[in-house]
C-alpha cells in the first residue's frame, strides 16, 4: 500500500493522494469486515445458549439421551475465522494493483464472506 | 460535407471514383504498417495470444456458473430477511445479504482483472474455485429450508 516509487516490475506509481484514497477504501472494507467478524462472534455466542443447547444436563441426568444435543462448534468458529482470513487475501491479492482493482477484490472478498456466512447460517438454524 | 466540391461530371463516374487527398469528402486512414505511428511500439506477443477454444469454453462455463449462483442467491433472499434491534444492524445485515447476491459476479470480475488471459489455466482455476465458495449451498442442499 505504501510503495510510491515505481519498481524494476513495472508496477505503478503511486502518487501520495491515491495512496490516501487506497488506505481510506482499505479502511471502509475493513469496517465492513469488521462488522461480519461481530456478527459471527455474536452467533459464537449465543447459539450455544439457545434452549436446544442450555437444557443438555438436565437431559443427561434424566436419560435423555436422544435430546442432548452439541452446538455446531465447527461451522461457529469458522463464521469467526472467515472475516479476518477474507480480508488478509484480499489485501494480499490486491498489492500493488490499479485502485479499480483494488475495489473490486476487496469487493469480491466481502461478498464471498457473505455467501459462506449465509450458508453457515443457513446450516446452523437447520441443524 | 457541407464543402463545395468539384462539379460531378456523371453520376455513376462519381460513384465509382475514390478521388485523391484533394477531394473534399477525403478522410484520413489509419497510418499505413510501415509508418512510425503514435504507439508503435512492438506488441507483447503474450498479450495478442488469442485464448485457446478450451479456454474460452471454460470462461463461459465457469462464468455461466456464476451467472447462475447470483440467481440462486436471489431466489434465497427470503429466506434471510431477519430483522434486528437496532435499524443500523438490520440494514447491515440487508447490506450483506445484497453483497451474497453479488458476490458471483464480483468474484468473475476480480478473476479477470487479477489473473491475466495468457494464464488461462490459474484464470479458470479461480474461476472454479470461486464457484465453490459463492455457491448458494443452502439452495442446492435444501438446508434451512
Amino acid at each position: 500500500m505504501s510503495r510510491a516509487r515505481g519498481d524494476a516490475t513495472g508496477a505503478p506509481r503511486r502518487d501520495r493522494a491515491s495512496s490516501v484514497v487506497v488506505v481510506a477504501l482499505v479502511i471502509l472494507f475493513g469496517l465492513l469486515f469488521a462488522y461480519d467478524l461481530v456478527e459471527a462472534v455474536t452467533n459464537l455466542i449465543s447459539v450455544p445458549n439457545e434452549a436446544r443447547y442450555a437444557n443438555n444436563d438436565f437431559y443427561a441426568e434424566n436419560g435423555l439421551d436422544g435430546l442432548v444435543a452439541s452446538p455446531p462448534w465447527f461451522a461457529l468458529v469458522a463464521n469467526v475465522a472467515l472475516p479476518p482470513a477474507a480480508f488478509v487475501a484480499a489485501l494480499v491479492v490486491a498489492r500493488r494493483r490499479a485502485l479499480p482493482v483494488v475495489v473490486l477484490v476487496l469487493f469480491a472478498a466481502l461478498g464471498a464472506v457473505a455467501a459462506l456466512s449465509l450458508t453457515i447460517t443457513a446450516y446452523v438454524q437447520s441443524i | 460535407m457541407t464543402s463545395s466540391r468539384p462539379e460531378p461530371v456523371d453520376g455513376d463516374d462519381e460513384a465509382l471514383s475514390w478521388g485523391d487527398e484533394l477531394d473534399a469528402s477525403h478522410v484520413d486512414g489509419p497510418a499505413r504498417a510501415g509508418e512510425p505511428g503514435p504507439d508503435d511500439r512492438p506488441d507483447d506477443p503474450a498479450a495478442v495470444k488469442p485464448m485457446s477454444s478450451a479456454a474460452l469454453i471454460g470462461h463461459g462455463i465457469l462464468g455461466g456458473a456464476l451467472l447462475l449462483c447470483a440467481v440462486g442467491w436471489v431466489t434465497l433472499m427470503g429466506r434471510f430477511t431477519y430483522t434486528f434491534d437496532t435499524p443500523f444492524a438490520t440494514g447491515l445485515w440487508r447490506f450483506g445479504v445484497v453483497v451474497a447476491v453479488a458476490a458471483p459476479v464480483l468474484w468473475f470480475a476480480a478473476t479477470i482483472a487479477v489473473v491475466p488471459a495468457a494464464a488461462s489455466r490459474r484464470r479458470l482455476v479461480a474461476l472454479l474455485i470461486g464457484v465453490l465458495i459463492v455457491a448458494p449451498w443452502p439452495l442446492l442442499v435444501g438446508v434451512g429450508a
